[in-house]
Formats: C-alpha cells, structure tokens, sequence
C-alpha cells in the first residue's frame, strides 16, 4: 500500500470512520496506533519488529533519563544513538539484510527523541505504546517528515472531533498532492530518464535539460507526497512538520537549504552542526583559523569542521555512493564560498551602484539559485559516477541545441507537453500566491462555485493527464532512503 | 551587555540587536551565526555554553543571550 494508491484512500476512509465514529475521544489515539501498524505491514516488505526494537530502546534510554543525573544520563544517551544508528547502518549499509522501510526516517525521529528528552527539552513517555505512535505513525513512515516529540505528541494522543474545517483542508491538500505527483513527477520522470541514460549521445543543452526536469520532478514528486501526508493527517486534526518552504524562491543557496526538506535539514542542524561546531575540537579548530587566516575567514572554520561531517553524512544518509559524497561537498563549496566571498560581493555591488532591492535584483537572485540547484543534480542524477563524469563534461563542453524533440522531451508529445508545462505553471503561480498568504485560506472566502471550479479543474487534470502506474514505493523518490 | 552587543553587531551588523526579539524564531540569525556567536562569548567571558543550552529561549534577543552568560558565569542551571 502507497500513499499515493486507491487502496490508501479506502484504508483512509476506514480510519476516519473508527476515528470518529466507532472510538471515544479518548481512545482515539490507538485507531491511529493500529492504522500505523497495519500501513507499515502492509507499505513494507520487512516485518515491524526493528521499528519496534527502536521504540523500546528510547522508551526505556528515556525511563531512565528522567532519573539519573547528569553523567549517566550522558552514558544512556550515547548508548541509545549508538544503539539506533548501529541498527540503521547494520540494516541500511551492510548488504546482508533488507532495509525495512522508513528506517532512515524513524531512526534519526528516535534519536531526536532521546535528545530533547537528555536535555531537558520534553518529558519522557512513560506509556510505551504512545511512543509506539510517535514513532511509527503512518503519514510520516515513508518519507517523513521528521517530525518533533514537543510539537507531535500532545495532538497525537488528545483526540480531536470531527470537524468540517479539518476535512475539507485535509481533502484539498491531498489532491494537490495527487496533482504534483501524478501529473507533473510522474510524467516528466521518464523524460529525465532517458535523457540522463542516453547521455552519451545527446549535447550539452540536453544534459543541462535533465538537470532541469529532474529539480522539477524532485520538487513536484517529494513536496507532492508531503502534501498528501500532511491532508492526511489533518483530516485528523494533527498538523505535521512542514518540509517545503517554496523553495525556488530562495535567494542563496543557504536559504535553499533552510526551505528544502526543511526537518531533515533541521535535524542534522541542531543534533549534529550544532553539537560538533561548538565542541572543544572545533573551537580549537577554530583558534588555529583565526592564527593563520584572520579573524573573519578564522570564525568560519568551527562552521567548516562540522560540516565537513553533516554534508558527508547527509550525502551517506542518502546512498553510500561518492557521487552523494561529491554532491554534500559541492553544497559545502558554494555555501562556505559565498560566505568568505561577501565582503567582496557586497563591494562589487557598490561599485556598480546594483539597486539589491529592486525587485529585478531579487528575480535575478532567485534564478540564479535555481540554475545552481539544477547543476548541482548532476551528481546524483546519472546512474553512476563514469556517468556523472560524462554529464558534466557534457554540460561545459559540448554545447549544442538539441538536434530535435527527443533531445528536449523524449516519449512526450508536444501536446502533452503543453499540459505539463501548464501544470507546473499552476504549481508555480499557487507557489507565488502561497508566499504571500496561504491559497486555502485564500480559497475559502471565495464562493462555493468558484472553489468547485478549482478542485473538479485539479481532479479533472489528475484523471486526464495523471499517470497511474504504482510500485511497492509509489515511485517516491526520497522513499528509496 | 556593552561587550555583548559590540559581539553581536560585528557578526551581523545588519541586525538591529536593540530591538529584536526572534533572533532565533524568525531565523534573523542563521547556524553560522550562532556558532560564531558562540565562539565568541566563549573567549571574551570565559564561559563554555554546551549543546543543552542551545535553545531559542536562550538566543532570541541580546537580554536573553546576556542572561545566559551571567547564569553560566554564575554556574547556575536551568
């Protein structure tokens, strides 16, 4: 079963009925418990068994947290990560065993868990089966988002009534969701594909063309699954991490990172940048910089020897590949370079009198990071790293025009073309709308008429032009990890 | 507070530390920020500010990162 399959649909109208209807405000907390347990029995081909394992090992570090001082409470922290993470690089890197399903997910969600609880941040669950919930709760199991205790568990386990609030939000952003995802990821995915195999054939326009598709496509295809799991838990009353910010409206790189995957990004931030970038290695580190570099490029250096571990941890997080390796340096180049470079950047457009407030300076800022985040794909897009090698020699040195559509789009007619482009403009201009004020707020002043035109026109899309081919991930991208 | 706020203004000059009070919420400060910040009041109050205290609650406004000082000086706790 896939989020994005008819069978989820009918399992969801399932639960909403026993949620609200067969259950007591109360108790209501264990449908989502058993709908959690059934979804990833179901969803995955592990058994739950080390999903539950991680659960009993937090449930019990945070029992004990809560009554030990402080060195032990260090001891118990450090042997419940060890614990989580041994389990994840056991089962995810070692070849010998099938990764069960979201475990990239759920562990760093535990050992977030066990964090807040050492320092202080959040109470320990003493109910070992709410902590079942928050670690496993369906909306959250395949791709995340990685979701908080603090904020998560008070709505999980108070119980909510059924509201027409919540199920018409929760009913509209599903849709949306079933729109990025059937009608623009799947359909432009194919087109990547070939372009990015068929490589060796093809220009440099062409190479930089998949690059393109493939931001968009990573765009459409994991903020669309996010979009169906965050309605899905609204319909629920329970309101998720957010994971997207629109983040084609950045400006830097930096502020990519802050709008894209924005939980994973804020996980590695405060349970590792932060832990490492001010530990005694990294202010010695720091003190070294400041000697030979001076003081400005000196106080990035504590900055530098913690992401030197994130980036290469992230980029392992995703596959153990160097093409990831490469990628995490690549975004660790260019946001450390722009940071030693600001003064003299800050100069230059002095110099040249650049009005940066200008709307027209912020266009050209935003394009620019979005032609940034596109080169950026070449590492992970091609299927190995000769390939990846030979993309990006393509895209610098062998610039030609495409010699004809199946160099631009290949397997998509200029008619369906035309419907795809009008379907990621509608993205976009939603994107523009929601940056301003949020579109369903938007949507609700307006008369009913006009807001069915919307949703049938989505629905209407979905049916004509979405693709329905569903495999065991549902063709997610970031389920793969 | 004097040799806090001198700190504050030579990491981000463009931040008016006076009057804001979200340096963390609204993420006026980014990551680099805090742990130059961090850097700094370390060397120039003799103080080690560790991982448990890195809350927003603790870095929001320049009152709140000069409390934490003073608490750590005095060798106080949450």
């Amino acid at each position: 079963m896939t989020v994005n399959s008819l069978f989820f649909l009918v399992f969801l109208a399932g639960i909403y009925l026993f949620y609200y209807v067969v259950f007591p405000v109360k108790y209501r907390w264990l449908v989502l418990l058993a709908a959690s347990v059934i979804f990833y029995i179901q969803a995955c081909a592990a058994s739950p068994v080390y999903v539950f394992l991680s659960a009993m090992c937090i449930w019990i570090a945070g029992m004990l947290m809560e009554t030990q001082e402080k060195i032990k409470k260090k001891i118990i922290l450090a042997a419940a990560v060890v614990f989580n993470l041994g389990l994840l690089l056991v089962l995810k890197y070692s070849g010998f065993f099938t990764a069960p399903l979201g475990i990239s997910y759920y562990t760093l969600i535990a050992v977030g868990y066990v964090a807040d609880v050492y320092k202080g941040k959040v109470q320990a669950q003493k109910n070992p089966a709410r902590l079942l919930l928050f670690l496993m709760y369906f909306p959250q199991m395949t791709q995340g988002p990685v979701n908080r205790y603090q904020p998560m568990a008070a709505q999980l386990y108070e119980g909510h009534r059924m509201g027409y609030h919540n199920l018409s939000y929760g009913c509209q952003r599903i849709l949306w969701g079933f729109f990025k995802k059937l009608v623009i990821a799947d359909n432009l995915h194919p087109a990547m594909q070939s372009l990015f195999d068929g490589y060796e054939t093809l220009g440099g326009v062409s190479c930089a063309l998949a690059c393109i598709y493939m931001t968009v496509w990573m765009y459409a295809d994991f903020s669309g699954y996010m979009d169906i799991v965050a309605g899905t838990s609204e319909l629920f009353g329970i309101h998720i991490a957010e994971n997207f910010k629109r983040p084609f409206f950045s400006k830097s790189l930096a502020e990519y990172w802050r709008r894209w995957h924005i939980t994973l990004c804020a996980w590695f931030r405060d349970y590792m940048f932060y832990p490492l970038a001010i530990s005694s290695a990294a202010v010695r580190f720091g003190k070294f910089g400041r000697k030979h570099f001076g003081v400005r490029i000196g106080k990035l250096f504590p900055s530098l020897f913690a992401l030197l571990f994130v980036w290469t941890c992230t980029g392992l997080w995703h596959e153990p590949n160097w093409r990831y390796v490469l990628w995490g340096a690549a975004n660790g180049f260019f946001i450390m370079g722009a940071m030693v470079m600001q003064p003299y950047f800050d100069a230059w457009k002095k110099a040249f009198r650049i009005p940066v407030k200008s709307r027209g300076w912020q266009i050209f800022c935003m394009v620019r990071t979005f032609l940034l985040v596109c080169l950026l794909k070449v590492f992970p897009g091609p299927k190995d790293t000769a390939a990846m090698a030979g993309v990006i020699r393509k895209i610098f040195t062998d610039i030609r025009l495409p010699g004809g559509w199946d160099e631009v789009l290949p397997g998509i007619g200029k008619g369906d073309a035309m419907c795809l482009g009008f379907a990621v403009l509608i993205v976009f201009a939603v994107d523009v709308i929601q940056e301003k004020q949020p579109v369903r707020d938007l949507l609700a002043q307006k008369y009913t008429l006009v807001r069915w035109i919307c949703y049938l026109g989505v629905l209407a899309m979905i049916l004509l032009f979405g693709q329905f081919n569903v495999s065991m991930t549902g063709g997610f991208a970031y389920a793969q990890f | 507070m004097e040799q806090l706020m001198k700190i504050l203004r030579e990491i981000r000059p463009d931040v008016d530390f006076e009057k804001e009070k979200a340096l963390l919420d609204d993420a006026v400060l980014d990551s680099f920020d805090i742990v130059s910040l961090i850097g700094e009041i370390n060397s120039s109050f003799q103080v080690d500010i560790p991982f448990e205290e890195l809350e927003p609650e603790n870095f929001n406004s320049a009152e709140d990162i000069y409390k934490l000082i003073q608490r750590l000086k005095t060798g106080g706790v949450k």
